[in-house]
């Protein structure tokens, strides 16, 4: 048990009761706040697995990009509807059940599975010559993607009828 | 299994995340609330990923695999505010429930 093992331990205890109180908080404002206390201690476990750069990238994209989007539309979305409503839950029953079922086969399907136990460590200068050369087409292919899903954002969002 | 290792840890945080986001995405009425869970499906492939590049030290597939997931999640959670927003200006609700309607409102 070296620190690295304990640490990994403790940010996935973390985060998986961050995730599971989700399913309980009422507020929606709360419920974005326990995502991105999950999503920091994914970070967290990137940096346990050799993987710096993930983990910059995962606070650059999740705590400043996605949860400012999130918390601003669940600002821009003020209710109108009572809240009660809003934040009860349907389907329980059958959702847990489904839920907790293919948990379950997942974890007996995870008992076999062979794992390794390090990962190899890149500098961002070696990151930067791959995806320049190795993975070249995939990087411009998200570079296209982000363009068409910014401006797909940007008309979706604007009031066509008032033009 | 011999000994547990790390990576098996986070192989069932993966497997717990996706159940947790996928029970989210069924059970909530909001639809901001859904695409919180739809952004923790997607993480718990990227621990995955993480875990199963373990097997391969020479190479860091996962790595740049998970960069990509990153691209597209933070593409579906661009597009996915914008409708909300939208949906909301036009139905004044942000529950899929309530929008029945196909036809504009007169």
């Amino acid at each position: 048990m070296n620190a690295v093992t304990i640490i990994t331990y403790v940010l996935a205890i973390v985060a998986a009761i961050s995730a599971a109180t989700i399913l309980f908080v009422k507020e929606l404002f709360h419920a974005a706040i326990l995502l991105i206390i999950c999503l920091l201690c994914i970070a967290g476990i990137f940096v346990m697995f050799n993987a710096e750069f993930l983990a910059v990238v995962q606070l650059l994209v999740y705590a400043g990009g996605v949860l400012v989007l999130i918390i601003f539309g669940i600002m821009l979305t003020v209710r109108s509807t009572p809240a009660e409503i809003e934040n009860s839950s349907r389907n329980v029953i059958v959702s847990s059940a489904i839920g907790i079922s293919l948990l379950a086969i997942m974890v007996y399907a995870l008992g076999e599975s062979p794992t390794g136990s390090t990962n190899i460590q890149l500098s961002p200068e070696q990151i930067g010559t791959l995806l320049m050369t190795t993975y070249a087409v995939p990087f411009e292919l998200a570079g296209v993607l982000l363009l068409i899903s910014l401006i797909g954002a940007i008309v979706a969002a604007t009031n066509v009828n008032k033009t | 299994m011999a000994e547990f290792t790390t990576s098996e840890a986070v192989l069932y945080l993966g497997a717990f995340l996706f159940c947790v986001g996928l029970m989210i995405v069924l059970t909530r009425r909001n639809l901001i609330m859904m695409l919180i869970g739809i952004e923790l499906m997607l993480n718990a492939a990227n621990l995955n990923l993480i875990a199963f590049n373990t097997l391969y030290p020479s190479s860091a597939d996962g790595q740049f695999f998970i960069l990509f997931i990153i691209t597209v999640a933070v593409c579906e959670a661009a597009v996915g505010i914008a409708l909300v927003l939208r949906v909301y200006h036009f139905y004044k609700t942000s529950l899929p429930d309530e929008i029945r309607d196909l036809k504009e409102r007169t």
